[in-house]
C-alpha cells in the first residue's frame, strides 16, 4: 500500500511540475476575452474630432449653436435662437463653468505659454486671439475665428472662417468653412474644410483636406492642357533596348529597369517601371505611373492616372495630375501644378512633402513633415 | 545507414532553421521597421467600380448579416454591386438573397447556380462572366465588412503593378473556447507579423480568398479563376505573381470572421488548406523558379511559401529521426558536436520561431494577455501537425488513384 501512495505522491508532484509553469496559461484560458477591437471606420476620419467636439456641443448647449446662411450672396452665417449668454444662464453651473464666452469685439488673451494653466472650451460668434498667446481649451466660433499672428492653439472648430496670421500653430485639428493659413505657420494634425484651405509660403503642415487646397498664396490657375500640343504616340517598340514587355489586356507597359520618356511624348497606357522613370517635358500619359525607384515629371506634363513611387517623386512646373500621388519617400509639387480636378478630388500622401505655389484638389497628407516654400 | 540518416537529419535541420530565419526576420521587421504603407492613406480618388461578390453554399444563419454590412459601405453610390452568388443552395439562402435583391433594386444583383462543379473556385468561375467592373472583391459568406473597408481595399489598386488586395480577418467568436482563442493568436501572427512584414519587404503576400479583392482585367488576362484546385486564392496570387502583377496586403483593411469552434472542424479546414497549398506547389514552383518577370527575392519567399505546408510532417520526421538516431547509439556529445550544436539550435530556435513570432504579434495587436496561451499552442501546433501530415498522405493517394479533390464547406456556428 505504502509504495501505491509513494508512487501517486511521486506522479502527483510531477504532475504539479509540469503543470506550474502552465498556470499563466490556465488562467488566461479561462478568462473571458472578447473579439480584437477593429477600430470604428470613422475614427480614422479627418472630421472625426471636430464631430465629437460638435456632439458635446450640442449635448450642452443644444439649440444655441443652430446657425444659418444669411439671406443675399454672403456666405455669413447668422445664428439661429437665443445668444449664447442667454444659453448659458440657464446651463447647470458644472457645465457653465466649462465654457469661456467671448464677448463681442473682445480679443481674448491666452496664457503666455504651453502648459501654464489649464483653460476651458472657447466658445463666441467672433473669436479673436491676441498676438502671441496660446490657448489651449478647444475652440468653438459660430461665424469667425481670427487667431492675430504667433498664436498657438489646440482645436477649433468654426462653421465660418477660420484666419491664422503670420506664425501661429494648430496643434491637433481645426474645421471650418474656409481657412487661411498665413506665412510661416505651422499646421500640425487635422486641417479640413468644407470649402477651400489655402496655405501661405513657408508653411509646414501634416494632413489637409477641402476640395480646394491652395498652396503659397493665392489661387492657382490651372495650367494650359498639353495635350493641345501634338506629341508623338510612343510604343513599348520604340525602346528596344529598354527591356520592356507591352501588356495589351491591361494596357500596361512592364520595363525590367531605369526608363526615360522623351519630351511631347504620348503614351496611351500604364507604366510600370522596376527601376527610375522619367517623364519628358510636355509629356501627355493616358494612364497610370510606378517605379521602383524615383519618378521625375518634367515641366507641363499631364497625368490622367495615378503616380505612385517606392522612391521620391519630383514634379516640375505646371503639370497637371488626375490622379493620386503616392510615395514611400518624398514629394516634390512645383509651382503652377495642379493636382485633381474641380468636383474630381484625389490624394497627394507621402512621408514629406514639399510644394510650391500650386493647387490641390482633395487630400494632402505628409505623414511626417509637408511644408509650402518659402 | 546511420551516415544516411544523419545527412537526412541534417537536410531537416536546414530547412528548419531557413524557415525559422525566416520568422524571426519577419518578426523583427515589424517589431523595428515602420510600415510604410502606400495606399492607406488614400482619401479621395476617383473610386472605380467595383463588385462585391459572396459566394453562398446554404448560408441561410450569415448572409442577411453580411449584406447589411456591405449595403451600408461608404462608397460612392452606382459604382458598388453586390452580387451574392448563390452555389447549389438547398437551404433558405436563395430566397433571403432574392429579398435583398428586390428590395435594392440595382444593387444587389443575384447570381444563382443550381448546377455545376462544386466548391467556392467553381462558383467564382462561373459568376465572373456576370462581371463588368474594374475590380471584383469576395466576401465569405460568414463575414461582416466595416463601412469603410471596401475603400481600403480598393486603394491599392490606383497601383497599375497591383493585380490583387488581400486584407486582414480577425475572429469574431475569438473568446468562445480554448481553439478559438489559439485560432486568434495563430490568424494574429499571420496577419499582423507574417503578411505585413512580406508586404513592407516587397516579398511576396498571399491572396487569402476572402476580404481581398482582384483587377477584373489581370484577372481575365489569367484565364480567371481555375475550378480544379482547393487553394483557388494561392493558386491566384501565383498567377498574377508570374504574369507581373503583385499582391498588396493591408493590414488595417480589418474584417470579422468565424473560425472553426470544434477541433474536426478546424482539422478539416487546414487538411484542405494543406492539400490545395501543396497542389499548387507542384503546379507553380517550376514556372517560379524559370520566371524572368519575377525577382530573385520574390522567387526566394515565393519558394518558401510555396512549401509552408511542407514544413509540418518534415518537422514531424525530423523529431522520429533525432529518437531513432539516439537509440541507434548516436552520442550526441561527444562525436557529432556540430550535429549535436544543429540539435540545439533547430530545437531551441527551429521549433519555436514560429511562436516568437505569435508573441509579437500579440504584442503588435495590444493583446499581451494571448501572450500567455503560447504554451497551449502546442497543442494546436502538433494537432496541425498531425493534420497537415495526413493530408499530406491523403493527397498523395488521390493523386497515385486519379481521384478528384474534394471540397468541403466550413460550417458556420453563428445564428
Amino acid at each position: 500500500m505504502s509504495w501505491l501512495l509513494w508512487l501517486g505522491l511521486l506522479v502527483a508532484a510531477n504532475a504539479a511540475l509540469f503543470l506550474l509553469p502552465l498556470l499563466p496559461a490556465l488562467a488566461e484560458w479561462r478568462r473571458r476575452s472578447l473579439p480584437l477591437h477593429i477600430p470604428f471606420d470613422d475614427e480614422a476620419g479627418i472630421i472625426y474630432f471636430a464631430d465629437r467636439f460638435r456632439q458635446r456641443l450640442a449635448a450642452d448647449w443644444g439649440n444655441a449653436l443652430l446657425f444659418a446662411p444669411a439671406a443675399g450672396p454672403s456666405t455669413a452665417m447668422v445664428p439661429i435662437g437665443q445668444s449664447l449668454h442667454a444659453i448659458a444662464a440657464q446651463l447647470p453651473t458644472p457645465v457653465r463653468r466649462q465654457y469661456r464666452i467671448a464677448e463681442a469685439g473682445e480679443v481674448v488673451k491666452g496664457v503666455p505659454r504651453l502648459g501654464t494653466a489649464e483653460q476651458p472650451t472657447l466658445i463666441g460668434d467672433v473669436v479673436r486671439l491676441a498676438v502671441n498667446t496660446h490657448y489651449v481649451g478647444e475652440i468653438y466660433a459660430r461665424d469667425r475665428l481670427h487667431a492675430l499672428g504667433g498664436n498657438v492653439i489646440r482645436a477649433v472648430l468654426c462653421d465660418g472662417a477660420i484666419e491664422l496670421d503670420r506664425g501661429c500653430g494648430v496643434l491637433r485639428w481645426a474645421h471650418g468653412r474656409s481657412i487661411v493659413v498665413a506665412e510661416g505657420s505651422r499646421a500640425m494634425g487635422r486641417l479640413s474644410a468644407i470649402e477651400t484651405i489655402a496655405v501661405g509660403q513657408g508653411c509646414s503642415f501634416e494632413r489637409l483636406s477641402a476640395p480646394v487646397l491652395w498652396f503659397g498664396g493665392s489661387a492657382t490657375k490651372p495650367p494650359a492642357s498639353p495635350a493641345s500640343k501634338a506629341g508623338r504616340t510612343l510604343v513599348a517598340a520604340d525602346f528596344p533596348d529598354a527591356g520592356i514587355e507591352y501588356q495589351p489586356g491591361s494596357s500596361r507597359w512592364l520595363c525590367d529597369g531605369d526608363l526615360a520618356i522623351p519630351d511631347d511624348s504620348v503614351i496611351d497606357g500604364s507604366l510600370v517601371v522596376r527601376g527610375r522613370l522619367r517623364i519628358g517635358a510636355r509629356s501627355r500619359i493616358h494612364g497610370s505611373l510606378k517605379a521602383h525607384g524615383e519618378i521625375v515629371i518634367a515641366t507641363d506634363c499631364r497625368i490622367d492616372g495615378a503616380v505612385f513611387a517606392d522612391g521620391a517623386i519630383s514634379i516640375a512646373e505646371r503639370c497637371q495630375l488626375n490622379g493620386p500621388l503616392a510615395s514611400a519617400g518624398h514629394v516634390m509639387l512645383g509651382d503652377d501644378c495642379v493636382v485633381g480636378r474641380p468636383g474630381r478630388p484625389t490624394s497627394v500622401v507621402a512621408p514629406t512633402i514639399t510644394v510650391g505655389r500650386c493647387t490641390c484638389h482633395g487630400v494632402t497628407w505628409a505623414r511626417r513633415n509637408g511644408r509650402t516654400t518659402p | 545507414m546511420i551516415g544516411l540518416l544523419n545527412a537526412l537529419l541534417l537536410v531537416i535541420i536546414a530547412m528548419v532553421l531557413v524557415y525559422a530565419t525566416r520568422h524571426y526576420l519577419f518578426t523583427l521587421v515589424r517589431m523595428f521597421l515602420p510600415a510604410n504603407d502606400l495606399y492607406c492613406d488614400l482619401d479621395d480618388a476617383q473610386w472605380p467600380t467595383v463588385t462585391v461578390q459572396i459566394p453562398a453554399h446554404n448560408e441561410e444563419d450569415v448572409i442577411g448579416h453580411c449584406l447589411d454590412s456591405l449595403l451600408a459601405a461608404a462608397y460612392p453610390p452606382g459604382r458598388l454591386l453586390l452580387m451574392p452568388v448563390n452555389d447549389r443552395s438547398d437551404d433558405r439562402t436563395g430566397e433571403i438573397i432574392d429579398r435583398y435583391a428586390a428590395e435594392h433594386p440595382g444593387c444587389v444583383v443575384p447570381f444563382h447556380r443550381a448546377a455545376g462543379k462544386p466548391g467556392k473556385a467553381a462558383a467564382l468561375k462561373d459568376a465572373l462572366e456576370h462581371v463588368d467592373s474594374e475590380i471584383l472583391i469576395v466576401f465569405d459568406a460568414d463575414y461582416t465588412p466595416s463601412r469603410t473597408l471596401i475603400k481600403r481595399l480598393v486603394a491599392p489598386f490606383f497601383d497599375p503593378e497591383i493585380g490583387a488586395v488581400m486584407g486582414r480577418v480577425v475572429p469574431l467568436n475569438a473568446g468562445t473556447n480554448l481553439l478559438t482563442r489559439l485560432l486568434e493568436i495563430e490568424r494574429s501572427g499571420g496577419y499582423q507579423v507574417d503578411q505585413q512584414a512580406r508586404m513592407q519587404l516587397g516579398l511576396v503576400p498571399q491572396y487569402g480568398g476572402t476580404t481581398g479583392g482582384v483587377r477584373v482585367s489581370a484577372l481575365k488576362e489569367i484565364g480567371g479563376w481555375h475550378d480544379d484546385t482547393l487553394a483557388e486564392d494561392t493558386d491566384l496570387t501565383y498567377r498574377l505573381l508570374l504574369a507581373g502583377w503583385k499582391t498588396a496586403y493591408q493590414n488595417r483593411a480589418e474584417c470579422y470572421e468565424e473560425v472553426p469552434e470544434t477541433w474536426r472542424m478546424r482539422i478539416r479546414q487546414i487538411q484542405r488548406w494543406a492539400k490545395g497549398h501543396n497542389q499548387v506547389l507542384w503546379r507553380h514552383l517550376f514556372a517560379l523558379m524559370r520566371s524572368r518577370r519575377v525577382s530573385f527575392r520574390e522567387k526566394l519567399d515565393g519558394v518558401f511559401l510555396l512549401g509552408v505546408y511542407l514544413v509540418a510532417p518534415v518537422l514531424a520526421i525530423g523529431w522520429i529521426l533525432v529518437i531513432v538516431l539516439f537509440y541507434l547509439g548516436q552520442t550526441l556529445f561527444a562525436e557529432a558536436v556540430f550535429l549535436t550544436l544543429c540539435i540545439f539550435v533547430y530545437g531551441s530556435l527551429g521549433n519555436f520561431a514560429a511562436f516568437f513570432e505569435l508573441a509579437a504579434a500579440s504584442h503588435l495587436d495590444r493583446r499581451r494577455d494571448n501572450a500567455r496561451l503560447l504554451p497551449l499552442v502546442m497543442l494546436s501546433f502538433v494537432v496541425s501537425m498531425v493534420a497537415v501530415t495526413r493530408a499530406i498522405c491523403s493527397a498523395g493517394l488521390d493523386w497515385l488513384s486519379r481521384r478528384e479533390l474534394v471540397w468541403h464547406k466550413t460550417a458556420r456556428f453563428r445564428r
